[in-house]
């Protein structure tokens, strides 16, 4: 398909992992359908960037590793991983403490983007 | 115009397939396809034929069989989501060695790749949850 | 194209009212359903933030609101009464369609 055919899809990550199971099934859809040949991308705001924190240890709970789950997003062909400045410092949380680098857009440019997709995907 | 729908919550515990039922019989009405409702997360439980209602109360399962009947809507619950949650077409639950099987008629069971492909096909994709 | 908004939370309990007024771009439209309604109520704080919002177009579902013991006569001015076939009228004029869930 070429490029200009291929729509725009954005995976809207805005909820904290463990304590419901929307985020852990929405990186499971990304991970298992990767990008089905389209321009997919995914954002991480508000709680969401509470998934990116490194040193999860869900162990002792028997839940899944959410942090692996998104670190392993960098294997995917996603046209981008960003995540939102404000969400980070209202969070107390810096680069360094993530399990991955992202793309890190303050809110502006973060609103522009998701305004640009031809399909946002929330969970 | 041609819509997709994505319900991501159960029936009757929140208002997310109800609304979107409301939207695609509205949107039928006014002479526009809905391709596929996909439903994932809780989602899946609106695809059970064990439940009973009250007589008194809309019957969301039914009613969604019926879309589907009189309009043609594709109705596809998510595998992954679906057997982790114990909803089961005949095929699936034979699969897995269980002795039941729950699935609504109506409904059939699919994967991932249906949602993209009805966002891809699809006009709009609009998504319902909590 | 300018995104269409959907926002079905209430405003006193969750933050999908705030994060989607915080990035709304102008020109784009905002539609309240289910407990979204509460966020259009005149008197309230979130109510005067959505008055504020002069920058979009903003809607509540007629059938959402009526359903919880309101009319138009409780909301803030500025806002615009659809019913699901206005719902689907704006579905048709925006792209995408952003679920604030």
């Amino acid at each position: 398909m070429a490029a200009a055919n291929k729509k725009r899809i954005l995976y809207v990550q805005r909820r904290a992992p463990y304590g419901t199971l929307y985020a852990q099934e929405a990186l499971e859809m990304l991970s298992m359908g990767a990008a089905f040949g389209q321009r997919v991308g995914i954002a991480f705001l508000d709680d969401g960037v509470f998934q990116l924190k490194a040193e999860q240890t869900p162990g002792a709970l028997g839940m899944k590793n959410s942090g692996r789950m998104v670190r392993a997003l960098e294997l995917h062909d996603l046209e981008g991983i960003y995540v939102e400045q404000e969400s980070l410092v209202e969070r107390n949380l810096e680069p360094g403490q993530l399990v991955l680098a992202g793309k890190v857009l303050p809110r502006v440019e973060l609103s522009q983007l998701m305004a640009e997709q031809d399909l946002v995907l929330s969970f | 115009m041609k819509f997709a729908l994505l319900v991501n919550e159960g029936p009757y515990q929140h208002q997310a397939a109800d609304s979107a039922w409301h939207f695609a019989r509205s949107a039928l009405a006014k002479g526009h396809g809905i391709s596929r409702v996909f439903f994932y997360h809780d989602g899946v439980y609106n695809g059970t034929r064990l439940g009973v209602v009250p007589q008194d109360e809309r019957h969301i399962p039914e009613r969604w069989a019926l879309l589907a009947k009189e309009h043609g809507v594709d109705l596809v619950i998510c595998v992954a989501a679906a057997q982790r949650r114990g909803i089961l077409d005949a095929a699936e639950g034979r699969r897995h060695g269980k002795d039941a099987d729950n699935l609504a008629e109506g409904f059939r069971i699919g994967g991932l790749g249906q949602l993209i492909e009805s966002g891809i096909e699809a006009d709009r994709l609009l998504v319902f949850g909590d | 194209m300018s995104t269409l908004h959907l926002i079905n939370k209430s405003p006193f309990e969750k933050d999908a009212f705030d994060s989607c007024l915080r990035h709304a771009l102008p020109g784009s439209a905002v539609l309240l359903i289910e407990d979204g309604i509460y966020g259009a109520l005149r008197g309230t704080a979130p109510g005067d933030c959505l008055e504020q919002a002069t920058e979009q177009q903003r809607y509540v579902l007629v059938e959402d609101l009526r359903a919880r013991g309101f009319g138009p006569e409780a909301l803030v001015t500025g806002v615009q009464l659809v019913d699901y076939d206005g719902f689907v009228d704006l579905a048709v004029a925006h792209e995408p369609v952003q679920s604030w869930l």
